[in-house]
């Protein structure tokens, strides 16, 4: 409010007496204000009515914090692109007040207003006009980089945001400019620099206190609503944190079974079902490591420890451009960077892992290490047991992970990355299983200018299978398989303005896929040694993925990937008879190819196209539509994933299987985003779908396209997910009705499933719903429970029985014709926090939870035998009981660091 | 949760890492389907073998799961051709069933066979060509002492476990299918000394019912080939496992192998079914999936026809085991009733005759009738001719 008592002051008196009175502070160019007239008031009125018809040429702004911007020609609101900063700290043309009586506001302005922070050194500045200033935003809570920070320039109305390792850079004239930096789920700081010379400055910003205790839900870093990303979801391993799970393991990639569109076969299996996709349609990432066993012990754990992943995200509508090679997502995990300032060890015991992380400095505040190493420790438990047969069984897993970064200079920072694991199972002196994956990666993030960044990485993995049969003496045999894969990738950011935004890049990938060995186990064995194929393949892509802002309510993302895969010599290859079953009868010629030579080349341009439209500030409507290719898959016709299947690429007979996926969203929130819900329906297909002749053997096949099938997947759904995203009590619920379905229609029935007749996919789960809750009553104590509710999946049911040479023999007809009975699980666990001493050594945590509380049978599969000659079935199911488990979890320290 | 039928299964992976892990067994619960729809289809079973015919032919059409009973073929001419030679029509003996005369058309290695079905509404279904490998001798059938998993909440078992040795073949690729079929020997529990059919009388042969031999076919299929090895000779590949805590290995067992050498087709058809069978309970299962022999009608090639002509050198051995010396085994079964027997009287007489037993210390008891009569055990109290004491 301003009064009479302001009338006749010119302007720089005028701005002197609101600022004196009010907690206000403007923000202007002289030359804008020029046409200010002193005030002729004869009542009160509000201070930003009055400054509108006083500057009606000019945009005047404000935000929560009683600064006002006054600027011509520039709008300010739209500097800032609501898509990477969701909150935006101005607001435009609002016509209400500043509310100048809150107190809290007052006293949090004054709060912002700190000393003047000298960067750099007049000496080195001296010559130039401009300075680069640049440094990592993270939070104090857990040290991590925080992306997406909003670094306003007060003084200019301008600004940029951190990217995804934290980091800012600003060009600016020398000078003191007040920088605000602002964060959804941070308190908004202040900052005032005196900018000499080039120079670098690390900010921390605390977290929102509303915001600290044991939030649970996914996506806090990017906005649901404004965001162009459709089917994306984002899960910090700090918020999973109470979910409960068998075994007290904790682990981020099992959390991702209770989002909406992810599913699995069943408990104990490896890998996922996303939106009615098979299992090696998704890609895991781990700091761009691609990781292609992802779990432990055949699937009862996944092969990445949570302790050391910061956050995990998923993409399962519109993957973006500089991704390929996946059709149906991409999990994308981030590793823990090791703190900068300060050494951490922490670690826990769960009834079946133990875990430590180290994580600390090597340079102060340029480099940090992380160290995570996980191992089980049940052999130590299985030579224990007096039984003959567990004592001859012996399981060993472990896996290690090192991430070491090092800031450069201001402008560069460099991180390496490694990740190892291994599975190790002797069972019962009969099989022998052993996989390990070892995979590293180095890159290189350059900031050309505030506008310019880029990323270099180089990149390799490669996961071993091996697995040894010696039941039978005669014909013992091991197996030895191995997949390399050797990557180097560039991307780049071009912000050009704050509507356009270009991302530009390519990845080349030479895969080397040595099928391996069948050889006798020992002398004794007369099994024949056998050879297989050492395959070759180089996938390309280029990428560009242009982001427009025609204006404040629409965003389009368009984006080309042009994919060429190279499958190379040496080889020999087969040619087969057209429109004939494939098959050593129908061979028409042999072609023999030289090392290095071009087989067979398969190329396709992708299309990623994105729009967003916002019908309210917190309601849009999006869309999207993909293409995909993939050029590798996994040798597999069992119903869940063996731990013995074998990948394979795409070959002279084989083709990439091709995706597309169509998606159309409404997304909104409520009650100041403490709420979001979100709809979503896709229609996907899948073409060349890889699928495999009826009682294939794919252990020992030197052949496989004489058993591989090509068909159609065709899928389509409804996701519906409510979640509250803030406060004590959190959580989500989601529904999903979906369906997936498979055609495979050959030439004739042996090259046809199901007869030539579209079916059920084996995960077909129409009805999904989860509920995830959890509920902080103190700071050292806190509950949490998860209910899952599946639909049984697809099963073919006998439909007759005959005799045969005296045997018995039971006939089945229509594939997944029939379904297991539903799935339902409820867990629940309680999590106490050691005391709360600041000082102390050692602070400690209890999880204790419950999985399948209610105990159900819950059907992992149905099958169907002869006994005492009637056809009975019978029903397994896996964790048919209430399993209750405890894990520890400790840290050096006090409660919060 | 109850135990399944006996089956020489090895414990697999899943039943392991679940027990391991968790302290206690994955569940496994019988079940009865609702299966009302079947396909009604033709069956047809037979084979020729190098043995000497007369070689059977079967044909019915299928039934639903439940209903074991297939409805045999009536009147079908079935015709078993050699190529480029002679060719006979079946006799239907019985109804669908269709057998060559004893003085007929004989299987002889390295001919080839096929089948020709013609049924009484005029549809004709045909196999094609099959060569008849030669046989492979039977080295030698053995069996080991060992203990196994035969359910997942059951601990080991001892046992039996037979395997087969063969001789050396000529040929590199062999295919062989195996089928078994095991006689035992057992006893029931009770003499009859009495029978009460309204009065007591004593029994003349108290021991007439008390020693008998049941013969039963393993619906348990084998199959192997030696195209992965670098000699053709199977050495000990495991058979059937006889569990020894049970009445099957209380006094005497015999086990006779059938050896099937077959071409590939058949091989094919048979590991299939072999396969289905074992990789359903296991965690890692593959798609059970709708098995096709080697008939198609020749008019519509897609009818399904279930059942395999088979074409096959056959080879036979007998092997007899005693019970493992050692164990501390179950030998009865049956406890006496005592005190019913005071309640004689009251049996109304439809239950008539009730058998009555007199221990060694002259006292009476009733019992089952199966502690009385091994017949209802499923044996014969006939000695098979095979038998050796």
């Amino acid at each position: 409010m301003i009064d009479p008592s302001y009338n006749g002051l010119n302007w720089p008196a005028f701005v002197n007496k609101v600022e004196q009175n009010h907690p206000i502070q403007f923000f202007y160019k002289e030359a804008d204000v020029a046409s200010f007239q002193a005030p002729q008031l004869t009542k009160e009125i509000l201070l930003l009515e009055f400054l509108q018809t006083q500057l009606p040429d000019c945009n005047i702004a404000h935000d929560q914090q009683g600064h006002i911007f006054i600027s011509k020609g520039v709008e300010i609101a739209t500097q800032l692109s609501k898509d990477i900063y969701p909150e935006v700290v101005i607001k435009n043309n609002k016509k209400d007040s500043i509310p100048v009586q809150n107190k809290d506001f007052a006293s949090t302005t004054n709060q912002h207003i700190a000393k003047v922070i000298v960067i750099g050194d007049p000496r080195k500045g001296a010559g130039k006009s401009k300075a680069v200033l640049n440094g990592v935003v993270s939070s104090t809570t857990d040290e991590l980089p925080l992306p997406g920070v909003t670094i306003l320039v007060e003084e200019l109305g301008t600004g940029v945001a951190s990217d995804e390792n934290g980091f800012y850079t600003l060009s600016l004239k020398k000078g003191v400019y007040t920088l605000t930096l602002s964060h959804l789920n941070h308190i908004e700081k202040k900052l005032k620099i005196d900018l000499q010379s080039d120079g670098s400055y690390d900010v921390q910003l605390e977290e929102k206190a509303n915001l600290l205790e044991g939030v649970t839900v996914t996506s806090y870093k990017y906005d649901r609503v404004q965001s162009t990303k459709m089917g994306f979801e984002r899960l910090t391993t700090k918020s999973i944190e109470e979910i409960p799970l068998v075994l007290g393991e904790k682990d981020i990639l099992k959390v991702a079974s209770l989002l909406a569109g992810v599913q699995s076969i069943g408990e104990g299996t490896a890998g996922f079902n996303v939106r009615g996709s098979p299992a090696d349609q998704n890609l895991f990432y781990i700091d761009k490591v691609p990781i292609y066993n992802t779990s432990h012990l055949f699937g009862f754990f996944s092969a990445f420890n949570s302790q050391a992943i910061s956050e995990f995200s998923i993409s399962k509508s519109n993957i973006p451009a500089k991704f390929g090679g996946r059709l149906a997502s991409i999990f994308d995990i981030t590793a823990l960077e090791g703190d900068k300032n300060k050494y951490k060890v922490r670690g826990g015991i769960s009834p079946v892992t133990g875990n430590i992380l180290f994580e600390g400095p090597v340079q102060k505040e340029k480099s940090s290490v992380m160290v995570a190493l996980r191992s089980t420790y049940s052999n130590w438990i299985l030579k224990r047991i007096k039984n003959d047969d567990f004592n001859r069984t012996r399981v060993n897993f472990a896996d290690a992970i090192v991430k070491f970064s090092q800031q450069l200079s201001s402008k560069s920072r460099i991180q390496a990355f490694g990740y190892y694991s291994f599975d190790d199972i002797k069972f019962a002196g009969k099989t022998n299983f052993d996989n390990n994956n070892l995979g590293g990666s180095l890159s290189w993030n350059h900031f050309f200018n505030e506008k310019t960044n880029m990323n270099l990485a180089v990149i390799t993995s490669r996961t071993q299978l091996g697995v040894e049969e010696v039941e039978i003496p005669f014909e013992a045999y091991k197996q030895n398989s191995e997949l390399l894969h050797q990557e180097a990738r560039t991307d780049w950011t071009w912000r050009i303005n704050p509507r356009h935004q270009l991302e530009f890049g390519g990845n080349a990938i030479l895969y080397t896929n040595d099928r391996g060995t069948f050889l006798p186990s020992d002398e004794s064995s007369l099994i024949q040694p056998i050879t297989f194929d050492v395959e070759k393949g180089l996938e390309t892509g280029l990428y560009v993925n242009k982001e427009w802002k025609p204006s404040d309510l629409i965003t389009v993302v368009g984006g080309l990937r042009y994919n060429q895969y190279n499958y190379l010599g040496p080889q020999k290859v087969f040619q087969y008879q057209d429109d004939f079953p494939i098959s050593e009868e129908t061979i028409t010629d042999t072609l023999q190819f030289q090392k290095g030579d071009n087989i067979v080349t398969y190329n396709s341009i992708d299309y990623r196209l994105a729009v967003r439209y916002s019908l309210l500030s917190n309601l849009s409507i999006k869309a999207s539509y993909n293409t995909l290719h993939q050029y590798l898959f996994l040798l597999s016709n069992t119903i869940a994933l063996a731990p013995t299947d074998k990948w394979k690429l795409t070959d002279y007979n084989i083709e990439p299987m091709a995706g597309q996926q169509a998606s159309f969203g409404v997304y909104g929130d409520l009650a100041n985003k403490r709420y979001d819900w979100s709809t979503e329906f896709y229609i996907k297909k899948v073409s060349q779908l890889v699928e495999y002749r009826d009682g294939a053997n794919l252990l020992i096949n030197e052949f496989p396209e004489r058993d591989i099938l090509q068909g159609d997947l065709d899928a389509w759904g409804v996701e519906l997910t409510f979640k509250k995203t803030a406060g004590r009590f959190n959580g989500w619920v989601n529904y999903t009705y979906s369906r997936s379905r498979v055609l495979v229609q050959g030439v004739d029935d042996a090259s046809s499933i199901n007869f030539g007749n579209s079916y059920p996919s084996n995960y077909d789960r129409p009805h999904v719903a989860n509920v995830v809750a959890n509920y902080k009553f103190k700071r050292r104590f806190s509950l949490s429970a998860n209910m899952v509710y599946q639909s049984g999946r697809p099963i073919t049911y006998p439909t007759n029985t005959y005799t045969q040479s005296g045997f018995q023999i039971i006939n089945y007809s229509e594939r997944n014709k029939y379904r297991v009975p539903d799935y339902f699980r409820i867990d629940v666990s309680a999590k106490f926090e050691g005391n709360l001493k600041k000082e102390k050594l050692l602070h400690g945590a209890w999880v204790f939870s419950i999985y399948n509380l209610l105990g159900r049978n819950n059907v992992y599969n149905e099958y169907f035998q002869f006994a005492n000659n009637n056809v009975l079935g019978y029903r397994i199911s896996i964790f048919a009981r209430p399993i209750f488990s405890i894990s520890y979890q400790f840290k050096f320290g006090n409660y919060d660091n | 949760m109850t135990t399944k039928d006996t089956r020489s299964l090895h414990m697999n992976w899943l039943h392991f890492i679940v027990l391991l892990l968790l302290g206690f067994p994955a569940c496994e619960e019988p079940f009865r389907p609702e299966l009302d729809e079947f396909d009604y289809v033709l069956v047809v079973d037979g084979a020729i073998t190098d043995l000497p015919g007369p070689y059977t032919i079967r044909l019915s059409f299928s039934s639903g799961i439940y209903s074991s009973e297939q409805q045999p073929v009536e009147g079908a001419v079935v015709t078993i051709i050699e190529e480029g030679g002679e060719q006979e029509t079946l006799t239907e003996t019985q109804t669908g069933t269709y057998i060559t005369s004893v003085d007929g058309i004989q299987g002889t290695a390295g001919k080839s066979y096929k089948i020709s079905i013609q049924l009484k509404d005029g549809t004709q279904y045909e196999s094609n060509y099959q060569v008849m490998p030669s046989s492979i001798s039977i080295d030698s059938v053995g069996a080991d002492l060992e203990y196994h998993y035969l359910s997942i909440e059951e601990p080991e078992v001892p046992g039996y476990q037979f395997h087969i040795t063969t001789e050396l073949a000529e040929n590199s690729d062999n295919y062989f299918m195996w089928s078994l079929e095991s006689t035992h020997k057992y006893r029931s529990d009770f003499t009859l000394d009495y029978i009460f059919s309204g009065g007591i009388q004593p029994y003349p042969n108290p021991t007439e019912f008390m020693t008998c031999w049941r013969t039963d076919q393993i619906n348990e299929i084998y199959t192997f080939n030696t195209t992965v090895l670098s000699q053709p000779k199977i050495e000990r590949l495991p058979l059937n496992f006889a569990r020894a805590d049970e009445r099957e290995l209380a006094i005497r067992y015999s086990l006779l192998v059938r050896q099937f050498t077959i071409n590939e087709e058949a091989y094919t058809f048979w590991n299939n079914i072999q396969r289905q069978i074992e990789s359903q309970e296991t965690l890692y299962n593959n798609q059970p999936f709708q098995i096709r022999g080697n008939l198609f009608n020749i008019d519509n090639p897609d009818e399904t026809v279930l059942g395999f002509f088979m074409v096959a050198s056959q080879n036979e051995k007998r092997v007899f085991v005693d019970p493992p010396a050692g164990l501390d085994i179950q030998s009865t079964y049956c406890e006496p009733d005592y005190m019913s027997y005071g309640f004689l009287g009251l049996f109304h007489p439809s239950n008539w005759p009730i058998y009555i037993y007199e221990d060694e210390t002259g006292q009476r008891a009733l019992g089952i009738e199966s502690c009385f009569d091994c017949r209802k055990l499923g044996g014969t109290t006939t000695r098979p001719e095979f038998w050796e004491e």
